[in-house]
């Protein structure tokens, strides 16, 4: 290869570079500076995504929502030591080879089109990032839809601008969205109008509201407490308003919200804990 | 070095200008804009073991936000002009809610809303919104007679409140009101149909309301004047 050739125009530049050439013998070369920079950002990188995650994401309610988190921190702690290594050479060519006014801008560096090592890496470390991310997103989505016996099945309305439920065989229908803790809940989902998002963040499910027919999702519900259904696709004048309150409670809570919102008693506890 | 202290220096410039957007917000105090129609006190009332103000609101719903069908007619039928410019531009063949967009009234209280509707209507598209939610007692009157709801299949608009988002207080308000007496031929200032309810005010804060009844064009009935912020859409300040 052309690495006689390479080394030679290398030392042209090393020399009109300022930190180059000038440090001692073992801070002679920037890698190993830039190198100290993309261990300390890795770290920080990786501490961002275990300690922040659980803190700037809506709560986990369900199994679905655990894997969102998971995948968000692992796919952040794949993402560190590449964002790292981008800022750490951002960080150090400003602060070492920044050039002020008057100051002529050092030549550029030699093209490295013949440096097979380095492709391979390249190429090579971005391939296994992307099929583990693929792989592990595509299970993750497919976990999303397995079936289980006799899930509890709730009718999601959108219109410009709100949401209403509907709890099948109770004669209920709120703006608010209840769900049993324990329960796999099946959500049916259309609009009314135009085309709006059914977003349960808590949940960790999300799924399109079409006018003219139904789309399906579920969610296994597996803490109880509060969340937004939000719509997650921009569907006109009152968009950032449509949201609802959820909620999810234990079964016998769950069915005694039903009785209080006008269900008998027979049809809320055959429907809120029906199918154990 | 020179470089360096340069680097500290914006840092703390940038540090210290988000630290003011920061606490400019946090010291934000909520004002209800011009043109706001603020309820009006009428005394105290006992509700729920409670004693609260008892304020009433009154606005209309209008065949035509720009006269096309007569002069709009306030409660004691003075002409109702719109306070502020709620209604600008458009088609004179949009109906409105009037004197304003923007109505105020204070956090807790026991607020009766008195609404004249004038308007034309038709079939709503979610039965849901022909029904009373959140009202006292779970029910409005038409005309002086106690209803939970009108038929859905001749109603006019829909007054529905919600609380900003994010804000888990459950508030939430939507009451219809029926077609004009002369239906298709609804105008401003005949036929109208007085619709009363009694809600508890939420907590201080900005509630957004908009009507629930497909009365525009296009997709769903939402087009048109019910895409045109001001006519089927507004806010309810909470003070
Ligand atoms: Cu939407
Ligand atoms: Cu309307």
């Amino acid at each position: 290869m052309s690495s006689n050739h390479e080394d030679i125009k290398r030392e042209q530049i090393a020399e009109t570079v300022d930190g180059w050439t000038h440090n001692g013998p073992f801070h002679r070369r920037p890698s190993f500076r830039i190198l100290i920079l993309v261990i300390l950002f890795t770290a920080f990188g990786v501490w961002a995504a275990v300690f922040f995650t659980d803190k700037i994401m809506p709560s986990i309610l369900s199994s679905q929502m655990k894997s969102v988190h998971d995948t968000i921190i692992f796919f952040t702690i794949l993402a560190a030591p590449v964002a790292a290594l981008v800022y750490a050479i951002a960080a150090y060519s400003i602060y070492k080879w920044g050039h002020g006014h008057g100051e002529q801008a050092p030549p550029d560096g030699p093209p490295m089109r013949e440096n097979s090592l380095t492709t391979s890496i390249w190429l090579g470390a971005s391939t296994i990032l992307v099929v583990v991310v693929l792989v592990w997103g595509m299970t993750a989505l497919s976990s999303e839809n397995q079936g289980q016996l006799r899930p509890v099945t709730i009718d999601v309305y959108g219109q410009q601008w709100l949401w209403t439920f509907k709890y099948p065989g109770t004669g209920v229908e709120s703006n608010q969205l209840v769900v049993p803790v324990g329960r796999q809940i099946r959500f049916v989902v259309t609009s009314y109008d135009v085309t709006h998002g059914f977003w349960p963040n808590s949940l960790g499910v999300q799924i399109d509201a079409n006018p003219g027919f139904k789309t399906y999702i579920t969610a296994d519900p597996n803490a109880t407490g509060q969340f937004a259904v939000r719509c997650s696709q921009l569907c006109g004048l009152y968009h950032a308003y449509m949201d609802a309150n959820g909620k999810v409670v234990t079964p016998t809570q769950f069915s005694s919200w039903l009785v209080s919102h006008g269900a008998s008693t027979t049809s809320a506890n055959a429907y809120a804990l029906g199918g154990k | 070095m020179k470089r360096l202290i340069w680097g500290v220096i914006s840092l703390v410039i940038a540090v210290v200008a988000v630290g003011l957007v920061v606490f400019g917000f946090s010291k934000q105090q909520y004002h209800a804009p011009d043109g706001t129609v603020a309820a009006k006190s009428v005394g105290m009332i006992q509700y729920q073991g409670k004693t609260r103000d008892h304020v009433v609101l009154t606005f209309g719903t209008y065949a035509s936000a720009q006269g096309k069908y007569g002069t709009m007619l306030s409660v004691d039928g003075a002409p109702n002009v719109p306070s502020g410019e709620v209604h600008p531009g458009g088609n004179p063949q949009w109906p409105a809610y009037s004197p304003s967009n923007q109505f105020s009234v204070p956090a807790g209280a026991y607020v009766t809303v008195v609404w004249h509707q004038y308007d034309s209507g038709g079939a709503v598209n979610n039965p849901y919104f022909a029904r009373a939610h959140g009202t006292v007692g779970g029910t409005e009157t038409v005309n002086g007679k106690t209803v939970t709801g009108v038929d859905g299949n001749n109603m006019a608009h829909t007054f529905t409140v919600r609380p900003a988002p994010g804000t888990a207080s459950g508030f939430f308000l939507s009451v219809p009101s029926p077609v004009s007496k002369l239906g298709d031929n609804a105008t401003n200032t005949a036929g109208g149909q007085v619709v009363t309810f009694s809600f508890i005010a939420g907590a201080k804060g900005l509630y957004a309301w908009n009507c629930e009844f497909p009365c525009g064009l296009g997709i769903g009935g939402f087009g048109a004047v019910m895409s045109s912020y001001g006519y089927m859409s507004g806010y309810l300040h909470v003070v």
